[in-house]
């Protein structure tokens, strides 16, 4: 079980959850119980101090009452003292008068009157000679004797505390009762007598009962002396005394303990009578009352508990849910504990991360290909340094001279060619090695050789190697250096004859050292093909304007220039161009100087610049008054004939012009009037569309068959079908290809 | 998210509603219903109504509680002038004495309760009709304002003569028939120390005031004067007559001031009342006294087992004439204005007066002092000494409602009510009894309200003149100027006009 305890993830979370919630219940339980605590216990206090203040009140008033009716009687003129032995009849008259007295004194059982010089004791329906009181009237704790000394001389007020009394005028009864004996007039010295107030304790005890009784103790002290009580439980009345001695004012709030009990003490104090009220209750009984109030509550936490448990047990589950999913992945650890099961996975995976980390990069390519980079970015001090740490990945390096030779691939996952094979063995003297340029779509290629014609015969070979594999060669070759600390400006080197495939004829090599002429020398002699593009124009001979063109690709293309210098040349020849023929043009997309954009090669300006040439010899050829009829029909006939023919590379807008006998402009017009394209846009369509049909139904390359659609070369053909499709005719096949799988899976 | 917010907040709900009920709160209950009565009590009794064993049953029985502030014969006209006066009433007024017709008819202070009776009252009300028992109830203005009480028990006479046998025995006297022989073997009971203690402290005649009871009043029966409390008799003619202007009043006086003179009569009896008297009593000094019967009262058995009831002796020339009693309606119960909850208090009233339950107020518990006979009658199986039937059943400070014939049927009276019955029956035959009670004159012939108040004016006075006379006379002595005075005193207080009150009330009830 308690294995299954440890072990058991469900049962881990769940204890948990359960923990953090007996936290939050206990903290919420102390809460709630030092605050009920303190406001049943203020709430209890409180309502004793005004139970007894109530009573203070009440037994005062009785007291005043007795004051008052003793001091009335010793003033009243129809009271005055008398011998009944001597005056018998006014002992009647007596009793008359004493009779409202006696009314108004309810809280007294017995009312007694006797004057200094009189042996009789008068109450309002009886009188009786003192003797015969004395016998009537027995106290437990007072002699005859005593009491008669007391009814003799009371004092300013004598209180007897309460004890058993037995009289004849209680029917025979014993009661406990109290007893005050107040003079008979305003003070002691002007008495004419004493009035004894008898009052039974049961009196008391229906003054302490009351609604909030509870369980308790009531005293009333008079000068420290217990006069009254009611009692709930034995508590030794000097240990109350004791604890008000020390009380100046009368009033306290105090703790006791007696009999190994704790009991709460109250008292309210009365200077006016010197009396003090007293309340005694047990600590129990509050704790008691505490928990009685607390009992809704507990039960209110009680059920938020099974809630939070259950609660709890949900959480936990739909936690270890995907622990145990992960678990599953993982060989089961022998004590089955689930996250120690991963933790031991993870370990051992993580081991094996390590393991094959450190073996890659212990690998002999990854530490060339670290050599190459750091070689790069000129990391090492030394050619010595860079020397050993070449040899140590088995390249020797220590040659005269190096140089860098960037190689732009068509796809990311291609990886660099193996210098030290075939045919790159064949060049005597050399050592080298490829790295990827993954944000430059490139490999790099640090090529050591003894001379410098032995590393471009090595780049040339790669040119060639990367025209066979994708049709496609962009080989860049910086200059040839000796020093190894130069290693960044060889490449910035390559990197800059690299930039040149948009100009240049990308499939030759782009040798640093060739593109160095400058501006200068190049923009003349284009100015000058420009001229005769423009003469050719003129003269509307399309020959020559096509001769010119050819000229001037060709010039571009053999001239070593930087991307900004093609662009310098291509505005010029524009600018020239519109500028001759301005309002022979109405609209063309060449008059868009975004266009600018789309013209990233050479062939691209060609096409331009045909096209451009085309639509203003057109334009200036075109009658005003050309038959509207029979185009429709010309145009069909124009569009299968361009579908019969569009495989031919020489098949042109011009060419179908004239195969049409119409002139150039009037057939892209009307062509582009009726299709809503070009001509030209419509002949690539075609091709690209045979294209697809080939890249997807055959095996051709991308050579062949850019050359079975009407191509001559390959990267204008990707480039169309590029902007055609949207892809290159190499992704487009693999993705047929991929399909093909797809759906032949699925079937 | 929303889910968990929603558990939240009626978490937190159910915590802030559970909170402030801490305390746990108790269903509601119906609250029983409060009264608060002024309950007359005897004087020598103490009875503690609120904890009595019958009262406590009622409670339970009918769900109604009753406050009970007891008040004292002497003190109960007192304490009632002062809860009207004081406007502080209590919704009930249970026994003692009531003038409803000044507090009912006059000040509308009382419920009038023919409307109540007999839906809440059916008991009651169902009795009213037997013997007529419930006649003499309406007020002038024709409307009940008390509940009666009424225990028929074949009871003629207030206070009876009784003579301390054992000591006349002791002393070789016969039972006294007349005034001379009475004061002589008072003397002789004063002088022949014949309880025997060596010392003089034989009270001869023991006595209280201005009762017919153990009062002095009764003494004025030798000189065939029937004393009351109401002072007026009638005789056998219809003529009313006031008892202090009566011949022989002026000599009874003397005769008592004679005792006191003589130390023959406790001159304390002016002012002391049947508590001192029956502690008096009972230390074995007294020789001669009037009272009510002997067994179940206050005094002793070893006391009253020396004395002999004896018949009043009369003074010469003059025929003993005690006051008759009869079967009056007494005041049971009242509701003042103030009394929110009639029903509830009717409904309590009635209760009482379930045979049963009537029977154990007066006698107490059945299977203890009670049983039920074969014959279906209830009888008194013990009655406890010393009045200790109080501390549990209220007697007569209880509901009562008992016609003669109704009783009879249910109750077998219990020895002591058969030995006040038998005193009674021996009055009657020896033919000392008033021919005519006084009690027609004072309970049962209705007067006007106007009549009714009147009478209570005149007689206040009178009383206050008679009294202070009576101990004045009795102290100092009687002259004729004295007496002169008084009379002169009691026409000045009204005495004639009290007097034509009631001929001319009686007039109307013999005419009836």
């Amino acid at each position: 079980m308690k294995k299954r305890l440890q072990t058991s993830t469900f049962i881990r979370y769940t204890l948990s959850y359960i923990t953090l919630l007996a936290v939050v219940m206990t903290c919420l339980f102390a809460y709630m119980y030092f605050y009920v605590n303190s406001e049943v216990r203020e709430r209890t206090i409180d309502s004793q101090v005004n139970r007894l203040s109530r009573i203070a009140m009440l037994h005062e008033d009785y007291l005043s009452t007795m004051m008052n009716t003793a001091v009335q009687m010793g003033l009243s003129p129809f009271i005055e003292p008398f011998r009944y032995d001597q005056e018998p009849a006014k002992a009647y008259d007596l009793l008359r008068q004493m009779a409202p007295y006696t009314v108004t004194n309810s809280f007294c059982d017995q009312m007694y009157l006797c004057f200094s010089g009189d042996d009789h004791v008068y109450a309002s329906s009886c009188s009786m000679t003192l003797d015969m009181f004395l016998r009537m009237v027995r106290y437990e704790n007072l002699s005859p004797e005593q009491l008669q000394a007391l009814i003799r001389s009371p004092g300013a007020l004598t209180v007897l505390p309460a004890q058993m009394m037995e009289s004849s005028m209680m029917d025979g009864d014993r009661a406990s009762v109290v007893t005050f004996l107040m003079p008979l007039g305003a003070s002691v010295n002007s008495s004419k007598g004493t009035m004894i107030f008898i009052i039974k304790e049961s009196m008391y005890w229906s003054m302490f009962s009351d609604a909030i009784e509870g369980n308790n103790n009531t005293y009333i002290f008079y000068n420290g002396q217990l006069l009254a009580s009611s009692q709930d439980f034995s508590l030794p009345v000097e240990q109350v005394a004791s604890l008000l001695s020390d009380s100046e004012t009368g009033s306290l709030s105090a703790s006791l303990s007696y009999g190994g009990e704790k009991w709460r003490v109250l008292a309210v104090g009365s200077r006016a009578w010197d009396m003090q009220y007293v309340t005694v209750l047990r600590a129990s009984d509050l704790t008691s009352s505490v928990w009685d109030s607390m009992l809704g509550l507990m039960v209110l936490l009680g059920v938020l508990t099974v809630g939070g448990v259950l609660a709890a047990m949900l959480l936990a589950r739909r936690n270890v849910r995907p622990i145990r999913e992960i678990s599953s992945l993982l060989p089961r650890n022998a004590d089955g504990d689930e996250l120690a099961s991963i933790q031991t996975g993870i370990r051992e995976l993580s081991a094996r991360n390590s393991d094959l980390t450190f073996r890659l990069e212990r690998s002999l390519p990854m530490q060339r290909h670290e050599f190459v980079l750091r070689f790069m970015k000129g990391r090492y001090a030394t050619r010595e340094e860079a020397c050993r740490v070449a040899s140590s990945v088995g390249l020797d390096i220590d040659k005269p001279c190096y140089a860098v030779v960037l190689s732009g691939v068509q796809e990311y996952h291609e990886q660099p060619m193996d210098l030290r094979r075939p045919p790159f063995d064949g060049v005597n003297g050399t050592t080298g090695c490829g790295v990827e340029l993954v944000a430059l779509k490139a490999h790099m290629y640090l090529i050591f050789s003894g001379t410098p014609g032995a590393i471009r015969e090595m780049a040339e070979l790669l040119r060639q190697t990367a025209l066979e594999r994708s049709g496609h060669a962009m080989v860049a070759l910086s200059g040839i250096q000796t020093d190894f600390t130069c290693a960044p400006s060889a490449y910035l080197e390559a990197a800059s004859a690299y930039d040149n495939r948009f100009v240049m004829d990308e499939n030759a090599l782009l040798d640093y050292s060739a593109i160095s002429t400058s501006i200068e020398d190049i923009l003349p002699p284009a100015r000058k093909i420009t001229d005769g593009i423009n003469q050719a124009l003129l003269l509307r001979n399309r020959e020559l304007l096509s001769d010119k063109i050819a000229e001037l690709l060709h010039y571009l293309k053999h001239t070593s220039m930087s991307p900004y210098a093609f662009r310098l040349i291509y505005n010029d020849v524009i600018d020239k161009l519109l500028r001759e023929h301005t309002g022979v043009l109405a609209e063309t997309e060449l008059y868009d100087i975004f266009s600018l954009s789309n013209c990233q090669s050479a062939d691209d300006l060609d096409d331009m610049l045909r096209r451009l040439c085309d639509s203003i010899l057109t334009a200036e050829e075109a009658p005003a008054s050309q038959a509207e009829a029979g185009e429709d029909s010309s145009m069909a006939q124009v569009v299968h004939y361009m579908q019969d023919h569009f495989t031919d590379p020489e098949l042109s807008i011009s060419a179908i012009a004239e195969a049409f006998d119409m002139p150039t402009a009037r057939l892209s017009l009307t062509f582009k009037e009726l299709m809503r394209m070009s001509p030209l846009e419509y002949l690539t369509l075609l091709r690209v569309e045979r294209s697809k049909e080939l890249l997807a139904g055959t095996e051709l390359s991308i050579k062949e068959i850019a050359a079975q659609v009407g191509y001559y070369d390959a990267s204008s053909f990707i480039r169309r079908f590029k902007q055609i499709a949207g892809v290159t005719p190499l992704q487009y096949r693999r993705s047929k290809e991929e399909n093909d799988h797809g759906t032949h899976a699925e079937g | 998210m929303q889910k968990k917010k929603r558990w939240g907040l009626l978490l937190l709900l159910l915590a802030a509603l559970s909170l402030p009920g801490c305390a746990g709160q108790e269903p509601e209950k119906a609250e029983p219903v409060s009264l608060t009565a002024l309950q007359y009590e005897l004087e020598n009794q103490s009875v503690d109504f609120a904890n009595m064993w019958f009262f406590q049953q009622l409670e339970e029985r009918t769900g109604v509680h009753v406050d009970f502030e007891e008040v004292k014969d002497p003190d109960w006209t007192t304490r009632l002038s002062l809860m009207f006066a004081s406007n502080d009433y209590k919704d009930l007024i249970l026994r003692g004495s009531l003038d409803t017709e000044d507090y009912g008819v006059s000040q509308h202070l009382l419920v009038p309760l023919d409307d109540y009776l007999e839906q809440y009252m059916p008991t009651y009300a169902a009795r009213l009709a037997l013997d007529g028992a419930g006649d003499a109830i309406p007020s002038s203005d024709g409307h009940s304002y008390y509940v009666g009480f009424l225990l028929s028990q074949n009871i003629n006479t207030d206070g009876h003569f009784f003579i301390n046998r054992q000591w006349l025995d002791r002393l070789g006297l016969s039972v006294p028939t007349t005034i001379e022989e009475l004061t002589e073997v008072l003397r002789a009971f004063r002088d022949g120390d014949p309880n025997g203690n060596g010392l003089r402290d034989e009270v001869p005649y023991q006595a209280t005031f201005d009762d017919c009871n153990t009062g002095i009043y009764s003494t004025f029966a030798h000189w065939g004067i029937p004393m009351n409390e109401w002072y007026v008799f009638a005789d056998e003619e219809g003529r009313v007559h006031f008892a202090p202007e009566e011949d022989g009043f002026r000599a009874c006086l003397e005769w008592l001031h004679l005792l006191c003179e003589e130390k023959l009569l406790d001159v304390e009896c002016i002012t002391q009342g049947s508590n001192l008297w029956g502690a008096k009593v009972n230390t074995d000094t007294a020789g001669y006294f009037s009272y009510w019967r002997l067994s179940n009262t206050a005094l002793r058995q070893e006391i009253t087992d020396q004395f002999v009831c004896m018949l009043p002796v009369s003074a010469e020339g003059r025929q003993a004439q005690l006051g008759r009693l009869m079967d009056v309606v007494e005041f049971g119960a009242a509701l003042t204005v103030h009394n929110e909850h009639i029903e509830d208090s009717l409904r309590w009233l009635d209760a009482q007066m379930e045979t049963e339950t009537m029977l154990v107020a007066q006698n107490g518990p059945v299977g203890d002092t009670l049983r039920l006979r074969e014959d279906g009658r209830y009888e008194v199986v013990y009655v406890p000494e010393a009045n200790e039937l109080y501390k549990t059943v209220p007697v007569l400070c209880g509901q009562f409602f008992a016609p003669a014939t109704y009783y009879a049927s249910v109750y077998e009276p219990a020895p002591h009510r058969q030995e006040k019955s038998a005193y009674s029956a021996y009055y009657e035959q020896a033919g000392v009894l008033e021919p005519v009670s006084h009690r027609i004159l004072t309970h049962v012939m209705p007067k006007t309200s106007e009549e009714s108040a009147r009478i209570n004016q005149l007689y206040t006075q009178l009383k206050s003149v008679i009294d202070s006379a009576l101990v004045n006379f009795m102290t100092t002595g009687v002259t004729d100027e004295s007496f002169s005075a008084f009379l002169t005193t009691l026409r000045q207080a009204g005495s004639e006009e009290y007097r034509s009150l009631y001929q001319q009330s009686y007039d109307r009830y013999l005419a009836r």
